[in-house]
């Protein structure tokens, strides 16, 4: 997560970026090219939609160009640029959930066992259905390897908050793919509405499954 | 696992969600005494190995950008213009920049001040913290109008940001639909999508009618009323959309808090309107705009 320097340019990230802030036309093209995969699946996997995953990224990276003089400087450019591509991914989610004409990607409800020659491309499908603050935290933690307190950042809320995410989107993955079978997946699928731990000191009263979730 | 055990609450508990809350001792008795989240429990503990396996999988499968993905984003960012170039730019620790300011800007908000000088009576102040002394307010429940408009406190830039809006919190619930009515009058909307008529445009060269207490912001949205996170999601919807805001709402999206937010001449297009609901963390990190519905008007 610390700036990253690279063979055709040795200017760590955090100088690309200044650089650019600077009037230096390749800078953010060589910030893009060496994140540009980590950042692909990112929104791929948080979107779920080839399309919407195109189209957030541009977005974001497009933010992220004319925004970079006001980058903090107080998290890695990294973080940086996911929580921006992060954002818009959900952005267009909600919008999308918004508009009821333009449904969620579906996939067979059938179970699909682990040993499946195709468990990621299930497991993926099966990502695209859940709320899109939990599969936004599974990304982050469990597939992108950041750690729960990075995650955090990325995406603005509590530490205790992501955990709850990332738990409660497993256990429904587990309903989904079949681990948990006394559930009805249908049932787990239409719970579109995400509702998080309150944080420590928070109201308990929050742990439910047909809250909304207000405080983030 | 039956009906009677909480999945959410249990997967709380085995992710660690609730340490050091007071449910994870309830949920450990649970788990002890009652033989259903015993059995429940036992179930989601295995099935959450068999999950991690699964997600370990796809995270094991390299998701290169696809190369009409890497053209498409590669034109698109060559056809943006360069950024304005910032002299002396530096960034402080805590974000604040050094960069010189543009000429214009200065002159906005040498006029932001004038402005806010000469409304003088007739207008309430809906205090530091809503308006970031770059609106006025009234109480709209009494109609009164008392003191002065307060002078800016989140300093020039977020004065600037929002100087040329009107400020209100309405409390309303909106919809695509009430947001639309919205666009046709340039006014907040009540529940039922009637516009109110005690709130107008904030112009400089239009002394505003104010239109909202403090107490009607929800609470989630306290932390967008100050000064500088309010112009930090001002800015970052401008970067989006282009215009300038003329309308900012404190109400719900949809039942969920939420700034509705207006802007004129949106994507370089004069007389442009384009409505956005944005929730708490807008303005996050200086780009996010946590965006709930967005769409141009007219």
């Amino acid at each position: 997560m610390v700036g990253e320097s690279d063979a055709r340019d040795p200017r760590d990230d955090g100088a690309l970026l200044l650089a650019h802030a600077a009037g230096d036309g390749q800078a953010f093209a060589e910030l893009v090219r060496r994140h540009r995969d980590r950042l692909w699946a990112v929104a791929l996997r948080t979107t779920g939609d080839r399309e919407e995953a195109a189209d957030a990224l541009q977005d974001a990276l497009l933010s992220a160009f004319r925004a970079a003089d006001r980058f903090r400087g107080d998290s890695a450019v990294t973080t940086w640029l996911h929580r921006i591509v992060v954002n818009s991914c959900l952005d267009r989610l909600r919008r999308r959930q918004a508009r009821p004409t333009v449904p969620l990607p579906e996939v067979d409800r059938t179970v699909a066992p682990s040993t499946d020659p195709d468990t990621a491309l299930v497991v993926h499908a099966a990502l695209a259905q859940l709320p899109a603050d939990q599969r936004a935290a599974l990304v982050l933690v469990d597939l992108q390897g950041y750690p729960v307190a990075d995650a955090a950042r990325v995406l603005g809320v509590a530490e205790g908050t992501i955990k709850s995410r990332c738990a409660r989107g497993r256990a429904r993955l587990a309903v989904l793919l079949g681990h948990l079978r006394d559930h009805d997946p249908a049932e787990v699928r239409n719970r579109a509405v995400d509702a998080d731990v309150p944080s420590p000191t928070g109201n308990p009263s929050g742990i439910t499954t047909a809250g909304k979730e207000g405080s983030t | 696992m039956n009906g009677d055990v909480d999945l959410d609450r249990l997967a709380d508990y085995i992710g660690g969600a609730l340490d050091g809350t007071p449910d994870e001792a309830r949920v450990a008795h649970l788990v002890a005494t009652d033989p259903a989240w015993t059995r429940a429990h036992a179930a989601l503990v295995a099935a959450d190995a068999f999950v991690r396996a699964d997600l370990a999988q796809l995270a094991g499968r390299s998701e290169p950008m696809p190369d009409d993905v890497v053209a498409r984003l590669d034109a698109a960012l060559a056809a943006e213009p360069r950024p304005p170039v910032k002299a002396h730019l530096s960034v402080l620790p805590g974000g604040l920049e050094t960069a010189a300011r543009p000429r214009w800007r200065r002159r906005t908000v040498v006029g932001v001040a004038a402005a806010v000088l000469v409304l003088g009576l007739g207008t309430v102040s809906l205090g530091p913290h809503l308006l970031g002394g770059a609106g006025d307010a009234s109480d709209n429940a009494a109609g009164t109008s008392a003191t002065a408009p307060t002078p800016a406190t989140g300093g020039p830039e977020a004065a600037s940001d929002a100087a040329s809006a009107a400020v209100n919190a309405s409390g309303s619930d909106y919809s695509p639909e009430t947001l639309a009515v919205l666009g046709r009058s340039s006014t907040p909307v009540t529940p039922s999508g009637a516009a109110k008529s005690d709130a107008r445009p904030n112009t400089l060269g239009a002394p505003a009618q104010p239109s909202a207490r403090p107490t009607d912001v929800p609470e989630a949205l306290r932390p967008l009323t100050e000064p500088i996170a309010r112009a930090a999601c001002i800015k970052a919807l401008v970067t989006q959309y282009g215009g300038t805001a003329s309308l900012l709402d404190y109400a719900r999206y949809e039942g969920s808090p939420a700034l509705i937010v207006l802007l004129d001449g949106a994507r370089g297009v004069t007389g442009q309107k384009w409505v956005v609901a944005v929730g708490p963390t807008c303005g996050a990190g200086g780009v996010a705009t946590d965006q709930r519905y967005s769409a141009p008007l007219g």
